[in-house]
């Protein structure tokens, strides 16, 4: 989990008293999309763990690849230009609203989702580069942690939304 | 980077392709190990510390101070320091942003090694 900002507290209640607007295309396409990774990469982590055995390989390269797709969205969010046709519905949305985010917001998300997604793709890939299983201790301190950190941190912009309405 | 984890993946990415990383988890212990070691390529996140540390660019800075042309890489996760980038860039520095899969991350890293080995 990426370290909290200097300003970390103030952001989160710029964000839970709306002082920061979260703009609901660029939050629903965040949330609904990563999310539907973050929930596979968590049943997939949370089985190894139950069962105490390290994860395989091959299991791993389907979490790598999981990793590659978290990266290539929350990069095409905050950089709609990056945005393909032939790109998920929820993005082309971003895109054709020209939805903008606060500045601040932008950069929370930057620092905190940016570093996680990142820390998740390399320590999964340097495990899956050296083809060792990853062990439970890695699986629940290193990457289910970070899994963790990032919905929190979705959370918190969801939970604005909801207070909206 | 400021977190060891982190670092300890990329060091162990380096070591099984041949290089011979040194890791450092803030601004001071990177400086020395630069002061002490020469390495050939710099990696510095952009978030190397807060507060009172340096942050990567001002490493960068403090770098080129002693060696205006090694090859220096800043990780940076973009828009919230523009102009910090733009800073890095005109030290020289490579701009890799955030997240960056650790494929294209060694693949930049290798290219810079083998241009350093072919100017030798």
């Amino acid at each position: 989990m990426a370290a909290p900002l200097p300003n970390e507290n103030d952001i989160r209640e710029a964000i839970r008293s709306k002082a920061y607007g979260v703009d609901p295309v660029i939050l629903n396409a965040l949330d609904r999309i990563l999310s539907d990774y973050l929930v596979a990469m968590v049943l997939s982590i949370k089985n190894y763990i139950e069962e105490e055995k390290p994860m395989d390989v091959g299991h791993a390269e389907v979490l790598l690849a999981y990793s590659r797709s978290m990266n290539d969205v929350f990069k095409k969010v905050m950089h709609p230009f990056k945005i393909e046709p032939n790109d998920n519905e929820l993005l082309q949305n971003i895109k054709n609203n020209q939805s903008q985010m606060h500045k601040e917001i932008r950069t929370w998300l930057t620092h905190h989702i940016g570093n996680d997604t990142q820390a998740i793709n390399f320590i999964i890939g340097d495990f899956v580069d050296d083809k060792n299983p990853i062990p439970v201790k890695s699986l629940e301190e290193s990457i289910l942690t970070r899994i963790e950190a990032i919905t929190e941190v979705l959370s918190v912009l969801l939970a604005s939304l909801k207070e909206k309405r | 980077d400021d977190e060891p984890m982190i670092v300890d993946s990329m060091a162990r990415h380096l070591k099984r392709k041949g290089f011979e990383p040194l890791k450092a988890t803030n601004s001071k212990s990177a400086m020395e190990l630069f002061l002490e070691h020469h390495p050939d390529i710099c990696i510095l996140d952009i978030h190397l510390g807060y507060g009172s540390e340096m942050n990567g660019v001002e490493v960068l800075e403090k770098i080129r101070q002693h060696n205006k042309d090694v090859p220096c890489i800043l990780l940076t996760v973009s828009s919230e320091e523009e102009d910090t980038v733009k800073k890095g860039v005109s030290l020289g520095a490579v701009h890799l942003e955030k997240p960056c899969d650790y494929e294209v991350w060694f693949a930049k890293i290798n290219e810079i090694s083998q241009h350093i080995q072919k100017e030798g």
